[in-house]
């Protein structure tokens, strides 16, 4: 018979329950600030439904009436620098931090409502109904609420969506050691995906200061907590982590409290993250002023249990038995919320032929529909730019592509202790798997981060670093498919953040990754992301051909304010050309492209690893192409001027790019240009990219699917044919 | 495959084959001149779009042959061919050049747009080209070897562009203006009626033969008199001719470059592109050149006559009726317009000779 040992998680996981000692202990004016702050949210709750249910508000409203004991409890035990982000339903979160924000010294419940308390429910209302004066400029509504100053980093759609940021936010604290920690507020349906334990993994393993607090409302819209999972005291997941759990009854403001000031202490300590499980219970269905009784998954008798533990009743009772508070005042405390609440909807909402609408002149102006998509670009107002061939400095011919890489990145690490590099390996084998981040770890520990294999979680960790502002990620992708794995932070979290906040907040990231067709790496390896990125308008594309270039446009991708996906290519690693000896200073414009080759026949558009070839196949062949490396790729920055200009003389286009049909770049960009320069054209626009499939491991094949150098030539010979020219040897 | 007599300018209708480059069962390379083409303008080389041997000569030198007439037939050798091509282009790539489609058999022109915008450009008939892009689409090339048949452009380049040739198209607010200084002011002042009846079956024949959205008006027809006239009088300062609209606000004129240059075709096309795109901008001061204007007037029986509108010879034709003209001792019913020519005093050249009907 074996022998067994039973073995111990590395971290504990405790329930807590305030005791009636808890209660008696608690300052009254804490208690009564916790009440007067769970009266004004649900009377603000209460005012949403009712607006909702008078078609007013567009969208879902997901009410948390019901759940507000966590997010007061937790949010109380906050101080002004601690940051929270939540999910769709966090209406309640932002408020309570928001209040603690804007009332630091708690409210009196004998005193009228502030100011400062009537704007913030004003302004949240705007944001919810689609208002210019919310906070996010009515872009964001319900679900997208953002007061950075408050400690409000944004609530977000996705289940699990806003974790990993929360992290990235965590992480800035940790690095200035300033003491602060974030909560990440989500529901029990989001426990089970990855971005959650992905991100539970990775701040464990840095130990960064972040409370993962777990709503637990028994359902995920209508599907329950025992049918999504085996294990559902959801705060377990902490054991797999080593990360020091809670479970406390949400119900019970004080309790919450009591677990958080557990969590803080912990997290400000340097002892990394926590988990905190609140039951609760949200008395209505997933949106909307049903309960969810009517629509069958739960019973009237279980609502009824529940709304007898109602947090705002059992806060009132323990501050009743005090006698900290009558039941008039309780009664006064709800009336003036709900006086505030109609005041405040009244001068946003209206009445118009005998029918309730929104004033008309609270709307944003529609001109407002892509401001702020992505930044303006006034940080290079006063840069220095320079190009390989009017360079004043020395240069230095025969450098290798990929030690360009690490030596700029170095330069830049180096004169700004902003840059963080991270990604999976770089920090090992000698500068990740290419070399391209050589020296980095030595020089720079503290800002060159090796990574878990979890893209997902590190991209958005990138996301929450870069929206934080102190610090400026670069991560990379080891191949550019990991794009799909990490697919929601790269493109519904990073790249629509600054559009879906309201325009203003600067996204600086910096996604570095190589194309590695050629290399056999296979189906899922061998994927140009150019034309994928282009269909995000928040992300911008650069693509050095050169090192002198790589130099430049890294650089500028630094500087921008905005993401930026920094294109490279196995084929281009081992390449030399020329840099300079010293000065790794300068800059090339976002937008601007560059004619490599001058000629009359035809326009060629190519970038990467693309433009040697071609220049190379239009000597040799001796044809008469025009051949511009557009360098710049998103559709913000293709440089129109330089291109139109090309085919305004050469009446002829083509768009050379080497990856599969499905994800290419040159679609799009065919179709732009058709629409500008169907005039100048003598012929339809022409495109070589590579095969409808993937391309194959296996060699032969792998070269069949990729545009190759005969595809090219053969384009050429065509382009000249089809301008009823003969074709040449 | 027979080698046919391409179009070689606008409106070609023949060619007279001047000589013969190569004789029968003279081997003929791909792109290789085997003929010498003489248009009413030019002399042109027709030369092989594939290669073969020379079977049969069709039609001699010093003769004529309509465009589209077979006028030699050559022997193709497929393995030849094909090697010669596929040295350089996959067969699939080559040139059409078998039976290349004519864009005069079917009503869709096929062109680039780049084609169709130098063909407006240079006023050259995209109707009749041969193209020699892809499934016959006329591109660049043709539309230059066309025009630098006809002469019009120098150096094969695109010419200028439109909103410059326009520039000076002119709105005339009203004709009575013109009138009042006309009274004021000295001018010629001459009058007669024209039988049209030849006129008007030569517009029928033309129109016959074109698509329906292409068809000349009895306008185009005295534009394009008007330029032949004054090129060979040498009477004007350019060889532009302006065309009088009357709009709901007056008189509007718009300028035709190089008219002489362009076939009745070229002109209706352009014509019909500038009153469909130019908004004529207020006369200024450099309008005040010579421009032999014309202006037709489509309402029958009333006719009306144009004072020295812009100091410039102006034809007014209109009053268009059936009446009876005698003809060889008797009265015969014909069609007659009444044509009035108005010249300002300060036309700087006298009224050419030809330019006078009586």
């Amino acid at each position: 018979m074996p022998e067994y040992k039973d073995l111990k998680p590395l971290a504990p996981w405790r329930e807590i329950k305030a005791s009636r000692d808890d209660w008696a202990a608690l300052e009254p004016e804490l208690g009564t600030t916790m009440l007067t702050q769970m009266h004004l949210i649900r009377a603000f709750e209460e005012k949403v439904l009712e607006l909702a249910a008078q078609g007013l508000v567009h969208g879902p409203a997901h009410s948390a009436i019901g759940q507000e004991g966590g997010a007061v409890g937790s949010a109380i035990a906050m101080r002004p620098g601690d940051q929270v982000n939540g999910s769709h339903r966090a209406h309640h979160q932002f408020l309570a931090k928001a209040l603690c924000f804007v009332e630091r010294d708690g409210i009196d419940y004998q005193e009228p409502f502030s100011g400062e308390v009537r704007h913030l429910a004003k302004r949240t209302l705007a944001e919810i109904l689609g208002l210019a004066q919310g906070f996010c400029k009515g872009r964001g509504g319900s679900m997208h609420l953002r007061w950075p100053e408050s400690g409000n980093l944004g609530t977000n759609a996705i289940v699990g969506g806003g974790v990993p940021i929360a992290a990235g936010a965590a992480w800035v604290h940790r690095h200035f050691n300033t003491g602060n920690v974030v909560y990440t507020f989500f529901g029990d349906g989001a426990v089970n995906i990855g971005s959650v334990l992905e991100t539970m993994n990775i701040a464990a393993a840095w130990k960064l200061p972040i409370c993962f607090f777990i709503e637990n409302n028994g359902y995920a819209v209508s599907t329950t907590v025992a049918e999504s999972t085996a294990e559902t005291r959801l705060s377990s997941r902490g054991l797999a982590f080593g990360i020091s759990s809670f479970k406390v009854d949400g119900m019970d403001p004080l309790a919450v409290y009591l677990a958080s000031e557990e969590a803080n202490a912990h997290m400000r300590t340097g002892h990394g993250p926590t988990i905190i499980e609140a039951d609760v219970y949200r008395f209505f269905h997933q949106n909307g002023a049903l309960p969810g009784s009517a629509f069958g998954y739960r019973t009237k008798q279980e609502e009824a249990q529940w709304r007898a533990r109602d947090p705002l009743i059992q806060a009132a009772q323990h501050l009743l038995e005090r006698q900290i508070l009558g039941e008039g005042a309780i009664a006064r405390l709800r009336d003036q919320a709900l006086e505030m609440m109609n005041a405040i909807a009244s001068e946003l909402i209206e009445t118009s032929e005998g029918k309730r609408r929104i004033v008309p002149s609270l709307w944003p102006d529609e001109s407002f529909r892509d401001f702020g998509v992505r930044g303006n670009l006034e940080e290079f107002d006063h840069v220095r730019f320079e190009e390989e061939e009017t360079f004043g400095g020395q240069l230095k011919p025969g450098v290798k592509f990929v030690d360009t890489i690490a030596d700029v990145m170095d330069r830049r690490m180096a004169t700004d202790p902003r840059i963080v590099v991270m990604g999976e390996d770089i920090h090992r084998l000698k500068g990740g798997t290419n070399g391209a981040t050589r020296g980095l770890a030595r020089k720079y520990p503290d800002r060159c981060l090796g990574t878990p294999i979890c893209e997902n979680a590190f991209t958005g960790l990138a996301g929450g670093m870069a929206a934080d502002g102190r610090v400026r990620p670069v991560i990379e992708f080891m191949y550019p498919d990991f794009v799909w794995v990490a697919a929601d932070q790269v493109f519904n979290q990073i790249g629509k953040a600054r559009h879906m906040f309201g325009g203003g907040n600067a996204m600086p990231l910096v996604l570095r990754t190589k194309v590695a067709m050629g290399t056999g790496y296979g189906s899922q390896h061998s994927m140009d992301p150019a034309g994928i990125f282009a269909t995000a308008p928040g992300w911008r594309i650069v693509a050095p051909s050169t090192p002198f270039d790589y130099v430049g446009l890294m650089n500028s991708a630094l500087l921008c304010n905005d993401p930026v996906l920094v294109l490279e290519h196995v084929d281009l690693y081992s390449s030399t050309g020329s840099t300079p000896t010293e000065d790794l200073d300068f800059y090339i414009p976002l937008g601007k492209a560059k004619i490599v080759r001058t000629g009359s026949r035809m326009t060629i558009l190519t970038y990467l690893s693309m433009v040697r070839t071609t220049v190379q196949l239009a000597d040799e062949h001796g044809i008469d192409a025009e051949i511009i490396d557009l360098r710049s790729l998103d559709r913000a920055s293709v440089d129109w001027q330089t291109i139109e200009a090309s085919v305004r003389k050469t009446n002829n286009l083509l768009i050379v790019e080497q990856g599969a049909a499905g994800t290419s770049y040159g679609g799009w960009l065919a179709d732009e240009a058709q629409r500008r320069l169907f005039d100048w054209l003598d012929q339809p626009i022409q495109r070589v990219h590579g095969a409808d499939a993937s391309p194959s491991i296996s060699k032969v094949l792998e070269a069949a699917a990729c545009a190759r150098p005969g595809d090219i030539t053969t384009a050429l010979q065509e382009m000249l044919v089809a301008q009823g020219l003969r074709a040449v040897a | 495959m027979n080698i046919i007599l391409p179009s070689l300018s606008a409106g070609m209708e023949s060619g007279v084959i001047a000589r013969w480059l190569k004789s029968v069962g003279d081997q003929v390379e791909l792109g290789e001149p085997i003929a010498e083409v003489e248009t009413d303008k030019t002399v042109v080389e027709l030369t092989a779009e594939v290669s073969g041997r020379l079977k049969e000569i069709l039609v001699e030198p010093g003769n004529s042959a309509d465009v589209h007439q077979t006028i030699a037939v050559l022997h193709l050798q497929e393995a030849h061919a094909a090697t010669n091509v596929s040295s350089v282009v996959p067969v699939a790539f080559a040139p059409p050049s078998i039976a290349k489609p004519s864009c005069a058999q079917s009503s869709r022109i096929m062109a680039s747009p780049l084609a169709r915008r130098i063909a407006l450009e240079n006023g050259i008939d995209l109707f009749g080209l041969t193209g020699s892009g892809p499934r016959g689409r006329i591109v660049k090339v043709d539309v230059q070897a066309a025009s630098a048949a006809l002469g019009s452009t120098s150096g094969g380049t695109a010419a200028e562009p439109i909103s410059n040739r326009t520039a000076n198209h002119a709105a005339i607010l009203s004709a009575e203006p013109a009138r009042s200084r006309g009274a004021a002011e000295p001018q010629f002042h001459y009058e007669t009626e024209i039988e049209i009846d030849a006129l008007l079956s030569l517009l029928d024949e033309i129109n016959a033969t074109r698509p329906k959205n292409r068809q000349i008006s009895f306008s185009d027809l005295f534009v394009r008199a008007s330029a032949v006239v004054m090129r060979l009088s040498g009477a004007s300062l350019t060889n532009d001719i302006g065309v009088l609209d009357r709009t709901t606000d007056g008189f509007r004129r718009i300028i035709v470059a190089n008219a002489a240059d362009k076939t009745v075709g070229a002109l209706s096309s352009e014509i019909h592109h500038l009153r469909e795109h130019v908004d004529a901008a207020p006369a200024r001061a450099d309008d005040q050149v010579d421009v032999f204007t014309v202006y037709v007037s489509d309402i029958a029986g009333v006719s009306l006559t144009i004072f020295g509108a812009d100091r410039a010879v102006t034809l007014s034709v209109g009053g268009r009726k059936r009446c009876p003209v005698v003809r060889g001792g008797n009265l015969v019913p014909a069609s007659v317009v009444k044509c009035d020519l108005s010249v300002d005093h300060t036309t700087r050249r006298s009224i050419p000779r030809s330019l006078r009907w009586n």
